[in-house]
């Protein structure tokens, strides 16, 4: 599941549960919004796959690879691991 | 909200603890998936009984998704960037999925045990592709959105992954946990 909320400026995504190829079709009616800034909240994430990675990499490109517009927060377990070994941390801001 | 995965040992979630006990009985199954949710299924089950249950479903996911993607639907590498850059990768999935010839393709998983070790072998109905090269690649700092599949499933699992020419049989051996 993928909610949204905005605030000043700043679209924070909140993902529940398995963030997989499943929800490809809603992230892709996120990415039409132009925020300064993206945060994904992984605090209730508990599991990725490659497309979710792929997801997150589509969000960098909307803001044109600008490395501190998109915030990647809460990554513990399954997840971290993954973010971690794809090598995200160089390429996202880790907080 | 989707089903969660167990947080450790098989054991420890209600569909575990059945398919525990029945696993010291299992030599062979065999099990065929033609779309990607039943793909996510099948794989959300059959790791119950490997090591490591959220990583080897990972690994499981990748290796039939790409089946099914690479190999059945023949959507290359790039081709799907482009889609999924447009918003357009479900719909392709879609699509194909309802024509022919793409549609009398399945992906089968055959699974065997022994006392030494588990072999999985997922199977599609594809030509194949370049394994090898697909096997070296690193994890590199890299925007493609897409690719990263059978890297994940033998760095985070699968270490002793390996195919069949010409490329359409993914072999998976793991030590049996008995």
């Amino acid at each position: 599941m993928i909610q949204a909320s905005d605030l000043n400026g700043v679209i924070t995504v909140h993902v529940t549960g398995r963030f997989d190829f499943r929800l490809i079709k809603d992230f892709n009616e996120l990415l039409k919004r132009e925020p300064r800034t993206w945060v994904v909240d992984f605090t209730s994430v508990e599991y990725v796959d490659s497309s979710a990675l792929g997801m997150l990499l589509l969000l960098r490109e909307r803001v044109h690879g600008e490395t501190q517009r998109v915030q990647l927060r809460g990554l513990h377990g399954q997840p971290r691991d993954v973010l971690l070994m794809a090598k995200f941390d160089r390429m996202f801001t880790v907080v | 909200m989707p089903p969660t995965d167990p947080p450790g040992r098989v054991e420890d979630s209600p569909v575990g603890r059945r398919v525990a006990t029945l696993f010291p009985l299992l030599r062979r199954a065999e099990l065929v998936c033609q779309t990607r949710e039943e793909a996510e299924q099948l794989a959300g089950a059959l790791t119950e009984l490997l090591p490591g249950p959220i990583y080897s479903r990972l690994g499981l996911t990748e290796l039939l998704l790409n089946a099914i993607e690479h190999g059945n639907l023949e959507i290359g590498g790039a081709h799907k960037a482009r889609l999924l850059r447009e918003g357009r990768f479900d719909a392709e999935i879609a699509a194909r999925l309802a024509r022919p010839p793409y549609r009398a393709r399945r992906v089968h998983v055959s699974l065997a045990v022994d006392d030494a070790a588990i072999v999985l072998e997922i199977r599609d109905d594809g030509a194949g592709f370049d394994w090898r090269a697909a096997l070296a690649a690193e994890l590199t700092v890299s925007d493609a959105p897409n690719g990263r599949g059978i890297a994940l499933a033998r760095l985070t699992c699968f270490p002793e992954l390996s195919y069949r020419d010409p490329g359409n049989v993914a072999i998976v051996t793991l030590p049996c946990p008995r």
